[in-house]
């Protein structure tokens, strides 16, 4: 992207420093006035390496390292591990423990939303919803923390089955808070449906038409709110979707009111979820022991995370413990063109809450992929390679590197 | 000689500087405490019993940070917008009754001019997000008199139908009117000024949902980006002072000012009282709407003002006129 | 048009009734049952198969010989490379490890964050 822009525009950096942003992402706008006429993203500043570190460690130890990619789908990550791993080796668990992992799944999305509805009201300048939704999302977090003994990254499953198991007073105690949650979220959605000063702000702002929003590969409840029915839970039935009665929730009007409204609706459907699983689960036991040694193979598995779809590849060699590659591919890096797109032709009060419509988690989302930007072709650098450069980048650099950075 | 002392000690201690100093982060603590109970929350608590010093505390820990200048940013402008701003909003408090039914300076025509003063305030606003060159600032300041433009008139004209009830311009005669012609405060004749008089106070004071010059998730703090240190602290008191004078001046031309039943020989406490227990209602009425409602965007704010607010206090003004000339 | 303020009834039921805060550290909340706080760790039990320092997944516990055990080698646990996940209770064949409800373990010295039966010298002051 070129240094000079015409007269009449400024350049904003909304930098990965902002008050609006949770997590570090850097778009460079350029605005006429009010009005945001291009918008360019730039990722990488939480990039910790995790597929590399999953190489070094035993498949049991990276149940626990892929646990921490995310602090708000972390059971997603850890689940989806599972099951890849569950499919290389060719086992079924049973199906108490398919039950158990799915319900912490559900209360997972139903804490996501709630968060997500406080943020996004933090960002339009309603801060009064913003503590209402945390206060009420604190049931939900004592709740996982009486199923797994902490509060997030609970490390609910292991490679077999599902560690803790769930007792009939937990489940009385779970059916209360879900009717409390139900009556106080109900309250919300009529009470947000007529305020107009926050439907001033939602409606019609951040537009992504159908076509587009397939064309640029968009997933979640992002593309929910396109008018398209697309769910993996649906699509492509994994665990025990196939057997809960549930809907696919879609609005028609493509803009921040259906993604809000979507959630929304997705909270109701996930605490109807969570009542048939509590009063359907099976006896049994929750765990079954699996052989430590994985047969070489590879298998790719993919999840409805509160974000979107999720999916892991994994490939092993079937000699040693470890695996050879781990590769993640998280919603939000599929959503992030999306926002490009968006952000044309909006005022630039709405930036901050466009950006967040997404429900950005972007430490998530940092892989590293090295583009050529002559020919246009991409690849994937191997180790010795990235360490070639560097010595090779130092040591034609090393003058500058010791006057200017360091000289301080 | 002696009254040029007891004039210049009443102007520096009470009901003057130090005073309205200390009254006004008082009125900040109350504020903020209404605000966090709305959101079911507890607001400040542990400095001072139930939290009062904590403005204090904030005014001195913001007096003790390093001051940080931008390069490009003028050094004159940039040194003196603070305060120039404290003193123009300190100035406009001297109009408003404390103590009596006149403040410390009374003029036959006071209403306009304090007006006018306060006015001063919104231009210094936009030159200290210029003086400070920098795009975040300047896009605060754009905002900030494009507000100043919208909710303006609306302010004045309720302030202005006070005035014809009592069929004058002056502060100290509209006190005495409510309380010796009419023997009842103005809001009963005036409910719907007293409610365009909230509306446009809020934007005044840049609250929610009329705080878009310094709306924090999308600007960073807006005009006020590059200050930092004891010039900031200066800016928050000016805003503290603002609000102390926007409900002082809303108590005496709406709710018959600070006089009320009082013990005679004490009286100048006793109307401290009165003004103290009215002002507080004002403030706690501002700071409870400041929960209820989300930011709205400037196009929606001045869209809202020119078309809904102004044409009702049009409205409101003409009525005034009517009920003063036929009825009264 | 329609009139701002929905949340009014709400937000006047809420000036006047308790707030939902607990004030930390004025009164302290109790974690459930299955909360995994700080380390508790029999010596008697202890047979030395070093199975919770093979799985852990941070490597925060060494095996070392110490006096008392006249040369088999006994675990110590480094809690600040804990994530307390709760793997070496698991995995412990005769049940030697256990968890307590202690949440507040910050401190200011290293020597606090190693916890060990005995004497504590010739403990390395990191585990690898």
């Amino acid at each position: 992207m070129s240094n000079d822009i015409p007269e009449d525009e400024i350049l904003i950096p909304l930098g990965p420093q902002h008050p609006a942003l949770k997590e570090p992402i850097n778009f460079m706008i350029r605005a006429e006035g009010e009005i945001v006429v291009d918008a360019q993203p730039r990722i990488g500043y939480v990039h910790r390496g995790i597929e590399r570190l999953a190489m070094e460690r035993t498949y049991l130890k990276t149940a626990y390292l892929v646990e921490r990619v995310c602090g708000i789908c972390s059971a997603a990550h850890q689940g989806t591990y599972c099951m890849t791993v569950e499919e290389l080796l060719d086992m079924e668990i049973p199906p108490r423990g398919e039950y158990i992992r799915t319900l912490v799944w559900e209360l997972e999305r139903l804490h996501s939303h709630s968060l997500w509805l406080g943020v996004a009201g933090h960002e339009i300048g309603f801060d009064t919803l913003f503590m209402y939704t945390w206060r009420d999302r604190e049931l939900v977090m004592d709740i996982l923390e009486m199923l797994s003994g902490n509060r997030v990254n609970y490390g609910m499953n292991k490679i077999g089955g599902v560690r803790y198991d769930v007792t009939d007073e937990m489940k009385n105690k779970i059916l209360k808070a879900m009717d409390l949650l139900e009556k106080r979220f109900k309250d919300y959605k009529k009470k947000l449906s007529e305020e107009p000063t926050v439907l001033g702000r939602l409606v019609n702002v951040g537009i992504l038409k159908k076509s587009t929003a397939i064309k640029l590969s968009a997933v979640g409840p992002t593309l929910r709110a396109s008018g398209v029915k697309a769910d993996i839970r649906k699509d492509d039935p994994y665990g025990i979707y196939d057997e809960i009665p549930f809907e696919v929730i879609s609005y028609d009007s493509c803009d921040l009111a259906a993604r809000v409204f979507v959630r929304i609706d997705e909270f109701f459907e996930s605490i109807k979820m969570i009542r048939w699983i509590l009063n359907n689960l099976p006896d049994g036991p929750v765990y079954k022991r699996a052989p430590i040694r994985i047969p070489q193979g590879e298998a790719i598995c993919r999840n409805e995370a509160p974000r979107g779809e999720l999916m892991y590849y994994i490939k092993s060699d079937g000699k040693s413990n470890h695996p050879e590659r781990v590769k993640i591919r998280t919603p939000t890096l599929a959503n992030i063109l999306s926002i490009g797109e968006m952000l044309k032709g909006s005022y630039l009060a709405d930036v901050p809450i466009i950006v967040a419509g997404i429900d950005p988690c972007i430490s998530c989302m940092d892989r590293v992929m090295v583009v050529h930007e002559d020919t246009g072709k991409a690849e994937i650098w191997t180790d010795e390679k990235f360490r070639d450069y560097s010595r090779k980048w130092y040591k034609k650099n090393l003058k500058w590197v010791v006057e200017e950075r360091w000289k301080k | 000689m002696e009254e040029i002392i007891w004039n210049l000690l009443s102007f520096i201690i009470f009901p003057g500087l130090l005073f309205v100093c200390i009254y006004s982060l008082f009125l900040e603590w109350l504020d903020r405490k209404v605000y966090a109970r709305v959101q079911n929350r507890v607001g400040p608590l542990i400095t001072g019993s139930k939290g009062i010093l904590q403005p204090f505390a904030d005014f001195i820990k913001l007096l003790s940070k390093e001051d940080i200048k931008p390069e490009c940013a003028d050094r004159w402008g940039f040194l003196f917008s603070p305060l120039t701003a404290l003193t123009v909003a300190m100035m406009t408090v001297f109009f408003v009754p404390i103590v009596g039914y006149q403040g410390l300076i009374s003029l036959p025509v006071d209403l306009l001019i304090v007006v006018f003063i306060s006015t001063l305030f919104n231009i210094l606003v936009i030159l200290a997000g210029y003086f400070s060159v920098s795009r975040f600032s300047t896009i605060g300041a754009v905002r900030a008199g494009l507000q100043f433009v919208a909710y303006e008139i609306p302010f004045v004209l309720s302030i202005i139908c006070a005035g014809v009830l009592a069929k004058s311009l002056s502060i100290a005669e509209i006190v005495y009117a409510q309380n010796n012609i009419y023997h009842m405060p103005f809001v009963v004749y005036l409910f719907p000024a007293f409610i365009i008089y909230l509306v446009s106070s809020l934007a005044k004071l840049e609250r929610v949902p009329f705080d878009i010059p310094e709306a924090e998730t999308e600007l960073a703090a807006g005009w006020q980006v590059e200050y930092s240190g004891r010039k900031l602290a200066l800016f928050k008191l000016a805003a503290d002072i603002k609000a102390l004078f926007v409900s002082g001046l809303g108590a005496a031309l709406f709710l018959g000012g600070p006089i009320g039943p009082a013990i005679a020989g004490l009286e100048p406490l006793c109307y401290l009282f009165w003004f103290i227990v009215k002002t507080l209602f004002i403030v706690a009425l501002i700071g409870f709407f400041r929960g209820l409602f989300a930011r709205f965007r400037i196009d929606q704010a001045v869209n809202l003002f020119w078309k809904t607010v102004l044409p009702a206090s049009l409205i409101v003004f003409i009525y005034t006129s009517v009920l003063i000339y036929f009825i009264l | 048009m329609r009139i701002p303020g929905s949340f009014i009834i709400e937000g006047l039921r809420n000036l006047f009734s308790k707030p939902a805060t607990d004030k930390y550290p004025f009164e302290k909340i109790e974690p459930p049952d299955r909360y995994r706080g700080k380390i508790i760790f029999t010596l008697e039990k202890c047979i030395g198969c070093a199975m919770c320092a093979i799985n852990c997944p941070t490597n925060a516990i060494k095996m070392i010989p110490t006096d008392e055990t006249k040369g088999k080698k006994k675990p110590i646990f480094y809690y600040d490379y804990c994530i307390f996940c709760g793997v070496c209770k698991e995995v412990c064949p005769k049940k030697a490890i256990d968890y307590s409800k202690e949440y507040a373990l910050a401190s200011t010295s290293k020597d606090e964050m190693i916890i060990v039966e005995g004497d504590k010298k010739n403990v390395p002051d990191i585990p690898h």
